[in-house]
C-alpha cells in the first residue's frame, strides 16, 4: 500500500486567542505508525492542536499560532505553519482530522463518503470498493448496506461518529487525526473501534483525543498529557 | 386571571389574522373579479390576429401585447445585467473581503435597496443626459437604459440574499469540504453554493418580481406609452406596470380602465408563474440533492 511513514515534530508551539494564550511552548515528538492520545480537561486546547496538525485552524477567526510542526516524510521536512494556501488540499489529504460532532453533508450515505474520493478524482468502482472496505471496517457495513442511497442525517449519533471515520479511512489518510472518536458510540463498539485503531497502526500515524482512562492505558502507545499551568 | 389575559392575547392573534387575511382576499377578490371580467385575446391583441402579431407579422395598437413583450425583454436584460454582477460580488463579500469592506457593502446594500426607486429612476435619467451631451450625442432613454436602471435597482437584493445565506452555512458544513482535502474554490462550489442553491433562486426570483412590477424606473428612463415593439435595445418600448399607471391615470372611457384591470391581473399572473417557478426549482433542487461533484 502507498501509505507514508510521517513523523511530526512540533517545537514551540504557542497559540493564542487575541491576548489569551491557550497553550504555551510546545514541544514534543509524534512517532510514525504509533498512536499518540492527548489527555487533558476540556478546554485546554485539544481539539486547536489537531486542527494545527492539517491547518483546518487557519479557517477559525481570530486564533494565532506560533511555532514550528515539521512534517518529515520520505527525508523531506516541511513546516505546515509556512504552507501556502495552495498547499492545503495535499496536506489535508494526507493528515486528515476527524472531527468530534459528526459534519455530515445533507447528502445520502453513500456520496457523504465518496465526496473526498471524487475529490481525488477516484474512479468509480475504486470508489465503490473504498466505501465498502471503510464502512465494513467502522461496522456500519451491515447496517447501512440496503439503504446507501438515503440521506445520511437518518443516521443515530453513533451511527454518523462511525460514518465520518470511514469516510476518512475511505480517504487512505498517511496521519489520522481523531477528535474523542468513541464518545457517542456504546462499550462494546467503543472496544471494537479501539481493536481497529490498534490494527491501523501498521498503515498510519494516529494522534487521538480521549477522555476514557481505559481507552487511553488500552491502545496509545505515547500518552500526552496538556494541564493547566500551576 | 393569567388564563384571561391569556385567552385575550389568542383571541387578538386570531383578529388580527382574521382581518389581514380579509384584507388581502378583498384585494385579490376585486383584482380578479375585474381583472378576468376586462381580460380577454382582444384586450391583449386588439383587432390584430393574435398570431400574426406573435411572429410580429401585425402590429397591435390598442392591445396591452406590446406591453407584455416589453416588460418581459426589459426584464429579462436587467436580470441578465444584474445577476453576475450581484452574484460574483456577494461570493467576493462573503468569502474573501476583509470585515471592513463587508460591512460598507452592507451599508450600502441596505440603503439602496430601501432608496425609492423613483431617485434610482432620476439617476437614470441624468446619467442618460450626460451621456447624451458628451459622449453619445444618438442615445435616449431606452430599453437599455431602464435595463441598467432596474439592474441598479434589484443588485441589492440579490446581493443581501446570496451574502447572509452564504454566511448562514452552520461552521461544520462550511468547512466540511476544506477538511477533506477540497480548495476553497471546490468547496465553494461543491458544497457552499450547492448548500444555499434555494436561497440563492429565492434572491434571483424576488428581483425578477421587483423588477416586472417597478413603475417609477421605467417611466423616467424609456418607457412610453405607445411605442410597438422595440427592434433594439435602443429603442423606446412599452411595459406593464406604466401601461397601468398611464391608462388609469388618463382614462376617457371604461374600456379603458378595464385595460388596466386586464393588465394588473396579468402582473399578478407573472407574480404566480415567478413563485410557481421558484416553488418547482426548488424540488426538483432537493429531489437531486445534487453536490456538484
Ligand atoms: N475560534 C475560536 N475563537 C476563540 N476561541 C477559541 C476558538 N476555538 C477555540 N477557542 C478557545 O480555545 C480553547 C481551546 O479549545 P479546544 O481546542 O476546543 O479545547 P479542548 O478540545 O481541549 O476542549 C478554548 O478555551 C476555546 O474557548
Ligand atoms: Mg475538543
Amino acid at each position: 500500500m502507498e501509505f507514508d511513514a510521517i513523523k511530526i515534530e512540533v517545537e514551540n508551539l504557542t497559540l493564542s486567542y487575541g491576548k489569551r494564550v491557550v497553550f504555551e511552548n510546545l514541544s514534543f515528538d509524534i512517532f510514525p505508525r504509533s498512536i499518540t492520545a492527548l489527555v487533558g480537561p476540556s478546554g485546554i486546547g485539544k481539539s486547536s492542536f489537531l486542527k494545527i496538525l492539517n491547518q483546518m485552524i487557519r479557517e477559525e477567526e481570530g486564533l494565532h499560532v506560533e511555532g514550528k510542526v515539521l512534517l518529515h516524510n520520505k527525508g523531506l521536512s516541511v513546516d505546515i505553519l509556512k504552507l501556502k494556501e495552495c498547499e492545503l488540499p495535499s496536506l489535508r489529504k494526507k493528515v486528515l482530522y476527524v472531527a468530534q460532532h459528526p459534519d455530515l453533508l445533507p447528502l445520502s450515505i453513500y456520496d457523504n463518503v465518496a465526496f473526498g474520493l471524487r475529490l481525488q478524482g477516484i474512479g468509480k468502482n475504486d470508489i465503490n470498493n473504498r466505501i465498502e472496505m471503510s464502512l465494513r471496517d467502522v461496522f456500519l457495513w451491515d447496517e447501512v448496506k440496503e439503504r446507501l442511497h438515503v440521506k445520511a442525517d437518518i443516521l443515530s449519533g453513533g451511527q454518523q461518529q462511525r460514518l465520518i471515520l470511514a469516510r476518512a479511512l475511505a480517504m487512505r489518510p498517511d496521519v489520522l487525526l481523531l477528535d474523542e472518536p468513541t464518545a457517542s458510540l456504546n462499550e462494546e463498539l467503543s472496544l471494537k473501534i479501539e481493536d481497529l485503531l490498534i490494527s491501523l497502526k501498521q498503515k498510519m500515524t494516529i494522534v487521538m483525543i480521549s477522555h476514557f482512562k481505559e481507552q487511553v492505558k488500552r491502545v496509545a502507545d505515547v500518552i500526552f498529557e496538556m494541564r493547566l499551568p500551576s | 386571571m393569567h388564563k384571561i389575559f391569556q385567552k385575550i392575547i389568542i383571541f387578538l392573534f386570531y383578529f388580527f389574522a382574521f382581518v389581514a387575511f380579509i384584507a388581502l382576499s378583498v384585494f385579490f377578490i376585486f383584482i380578479f373579479y375585474k381583472g378576468v371580467n376586462a381580460f380577454s385575446i382582444k384586450l391583449i391583441f386588439d383587432d390584430t390576429p393574435p398570431l400574426d402579431a406573435l411572429m410580429l407579422q401585425a402590429r397591435v395598437f390598442n392591445g396591452i401585447f406590446n406591453a407584455i413583450v416589453g416588460s418581459f425583454f426589459v426584464v429579462f436584460v436587467s436580470i441578465i445585467l444584474a445577476l453576475p454582477l450581484g452574484f460574483l460580488s456577494s461570493i467576493y463579500v462573503a468569502c474573501y473581503a476583509s470585515k471592513n469592506v463587508r460591512f460598507w457593502m452592507g451599508f450600502l446594500c441596505e440603503l439602496l435597496s430601501s432608496m425609492p426607486s423613483i431617485v434610482i429612476g432620476l439617476f437614470g435619467l441624468s446619467v442618460t443626459i450626460f451621456l447624451h451631451k458628451n459622449f453619445f450625442a444618438e442615445l435616449y432613454p431606452s430599453l437599455l437604459i431602464s435595463a441598467c436602471s432596474l439592474a441598479i435597482l434589484v443588485i441589492p437584493y440579490i446581493i443581501k440574499m446570496t451574502e447572509s445565506s452564504l454566511c448562514q452555512i452552520p461552521f461544520s458544513i462550511k468547512n466540511v469540504g476544506l477538511n477533506l482535502g477540497a480548495s476553497k474554490t471546490q468547496n465553494l462550489f461543491f458544497v457552499q453554493l450547492p448548500y444555499v442553491s434555494k436561497e440563492i433562486l429565492g434572491g434571483i426570483i424576488l428581483a425578477t418580481g421587483r423588477a416586472v412590477e417597478d413603475t417609477a424606473v421605467i417611466m423616467m428612463t424609456g418607457a412610453v406609452a405607445m411605442a410597438g415593439i422595440p427592434s433594439s435595445i435602443f429603442q423606446k418600448y412599452e411595459a406593464l406596470p406604466f401601461f397601468i399607471y398611464h391608462i388609469s391615470s388618463e382614462y376617457s372611457s371604461k374600456e379603458q380602465i378595464n385595460q388596466g384591470f386586464g393588465a394588473a391581473i396579468l402582473l399578478l399572473g407573472v407574480s404566480l408563474f415567478l413563485f410557481a417557478t421558484a416553488f418547482a426549482l426548488r424540488k426538483i433542487i432537493s429531489k437531486r440533492s445534487g453536490f456538484g461533484i
